[in-house]
This record gives structure tokens, sequence and C-alpha cells, in this order.
């Protein structure tokens, strides 16, 4: 993948060298032909991903994703997953943790509330699946190499995340 | 002397052999225009926090001034509105409904005309009363020429009352230009 650099900026007798054209036109180019991103598929594994507990929790390094941001810039998050509950009246909440220490959609670095925070909420019925479709954007995110997990919490029960048969997507984009 | 740095496109010149390459085309021409389209058209608007947002109306209303977003289009693109609405119901029975209106051409994305379309652009309702799910979406606004585009967020709900959960969860809404 090509490393984005600061476009030159250009002045009076600065000779107008290749390596200078190969810098802006060559290597900036194809960053922005091909912009960093991290996707994740996860379908027909031995069984659904089960969440229990009422604390934050990560699923592991299949639900986390990595991007290097090359300066100060956005990152587009997307989640597209069926989830199935395990009781009734049962409500998860979910957020994207960076780095370990920042949360996304609670803008804070202290771990929120473990009910009723972080982006927004799923709920269902026992035994009846909902989707967990998600766009959210992380903010003028510094530059460098950086995680995100995709965290969840919930009320009470437990949840599967329907991976056995149906396939579950993460994204991070670099914009 | 250097220039500063802008995010700003301008649209590209075609070079003549005679066409001088100075650092003032140089900057605007490589420099800008890359910068430009790294960064491109976006805008990404979180609402302030607050209370949460209630509504009981039945015919389509502005959520609140701050659920807006808007952007200066500098050059032909295909417009996306995004957004993460947080919502709730009080009742299993209602069901809320969403829609984005353009300011600027008086007309309501669900329709493309300025009378929404019956369901907006968004019809969810809740399993049990007061609790909370997401409207998060990327809607394709049309092919745009330049100029301003400035969205808002409405809502209506069918019966009883409708909630934003501003209070405890993010509100956002983006404008994307690709």
């Amino acid at each position: 993948m090509a490393e984005w650099e600061e476009p030159i900026i250009w002045t009076t007798g600065k000779r107008l060298r290749a390596r200078d054209l190969n810098h802006d036109l060559n290597s900036n180019i194809a960053w922005l032909a091909d912009r960093p991103m991290d996707l994740k598929t996860i379908y027909q594994q031995a069984a659904n991903i089960n969440v229990s507990g009422t604390d934050w929790t990560t699923l592991g390094p299949q639900y986390q994703l990595e991007v290097f941001v090359p300066d100060v810039s956005n990152v587009l998050l997307v989640t597209s997953f069926n989830i199935i509950n395990a009781g009734s009246n049962h409500r998860i909440w979910f957020d994207w943790l960076r780095d370990g220490e920042y949360w996304v959609g609670a803008a804070q670095s202290t771990k929120p509330a473990s009910s009723g925070a972080g982006i927004g909420e799923v709920n269902g019925n026992t035994s009846t699946e909902d989707h967990l479709n998600t766009l959210f954007w992380d903010v003028n995110v510094p530059a460098g190499r950086h995680t995100y997990d995709l965290m969840f919490t919930q009320a009470a029960n437990s949840l599967d995340i329907r991976v056995a048969d149906m396939t579950g997507q993460l994204l991070a984009l670099v914009w | 002397m250097p220039v500063t740095p802008a995010s700003v496109w301008t649209t590209p010149i075609t070079w003549a052999d005679n066409t001088p390459m100075d650092e003032d085309t140089l900057n605007e021409q490589i420099g800008n225009n890359l910068r430009f389209l790294k960064r491109g058209h976006l805008k990404i608007v979180r609402m302030p926090a607050g209370a949460d947002i209630t509504t009981t109306s039945t015919t389509m209303a502005l959520v609140d001034a701050d659920a807006a977003v808007e952007m200066i289009v500098e050059h032909d693109t295909t417009l996306f509105v995004g957004c993460s609405i947080p919502y709730a119901l009080n009742n299993t029975s209602a069901t809320i409904i969403f829609d984005l209106y353009e300011v600027n051409s008086g007309v309501y994305l669900s329709s493309f005309s300025s009378t929404p379309a019956a369901n907006g652009l968004y019809i969810g309702r809740v399993w049990t009363a007061n609790t909370g799910r997401v409207f998060s979406g990327l809607i394709p606004a049309g092919n745009v020429t330049p100029g301003p585009y400035k969205y808002e967020l409405h809502w209506r709900v069918t019966a009883n009352t409708g909630t934003i959960q501003r209070a405890s969860h993010p509100v956002m809404l983006w404008l994307w230009g690709m």
C-alpha cells in the first residue's frame, strides 16, 4: 500500500525533480486510489458467538480492526451483524474502543456506564433476531496506527451474534 | 513564498507546452487538490449533548435546530447523507418515521419533492416500550452540482411519543460527496 506524505509546497527556485513529482503524483495519488481500510468478514463459524455478563466486553481479535492514519483524519466504522437474544426485553449496548483507551460513541476516555451508554441500543424478544447495522465516524483521529474493538454490554441474559450461518462484517475506512 | 496548505478544490487546468509551471500553479493544481481529494466533500456533525428530544407530532417536523448538516459542494459529485440516530418509542404499536429535508431546494429525500413520502426514509418500532434502537443509514442524495446543501433531520410518529436518546447516546449526521 502506498504511503501518504504531505504534498510538496513549491517555492520559487525549487527544481522540478522527478522524485518530487513521483512523491506527489505517484505515491499520494496511489494512496487516494487505495485508502487505508480494514474489513473483516465473519462467516460459517462453528457456532454463534455468545456474549454474557453485564459489563463492557470485547469479543476478541476477530472483532478488532486496525488502520494506519497518516495525519489527522476521520475513520468510518461500520458493523453489519445479525444478533439473537436469549431473553425477553433484552437490551444490549455497543461502542467502539480505540486503542483500548478512547470510547468513540461516548467520546470519552473513561469507561462508560455498564448500561444505557455507547453509540446506541439494540433490543429484542426471546429468540427473535435483530440486526446491528451501524455507521459511525471517529472524528479527528490523530496520526498513527489505531485499533478499534467492538464492545458490547447488556442488561441481562445473553446474546448470540449469529455468524454460524449468516455473514457478519466490520469495516474501518480512513477519510 | 510557500502557500498555506488548503483543502480547497481548483478545477484542473489543461496543460499546454507553454503553460508556466510557477509555484502558485503547482501548489494549487497538485498540492491543494491532493489535500482536497484526501479529505474530500465530508462534513460530520455530532449534535451537542443535551436532554432527550421527544415528539408526539404525527406530521413531519424538524427534530431540532442542531439536527442539521450543511456543506458547500465545490465540484460535481454524488452526494450521500449519513446518520446515526438512537431512538425509542413508548409504545410497541407505534412507529417512528424519519426523513431528511434539503433546505435550499425545499425537498425531502424520501420523495425528492416538498411532500415527504408516507413512510419517510426510515420507519421503525421497538420490541418493548422505552427501549432503544438505532437508525443508521447512508442515503444517496443524487448527483449534485457545486453549491450549498443543507439537510435537516425531520420526524413524526404514528401515535404516542417518540424519543431521540440524545442524553445517553450520540446523534450524528454527515454529508459525503464521492
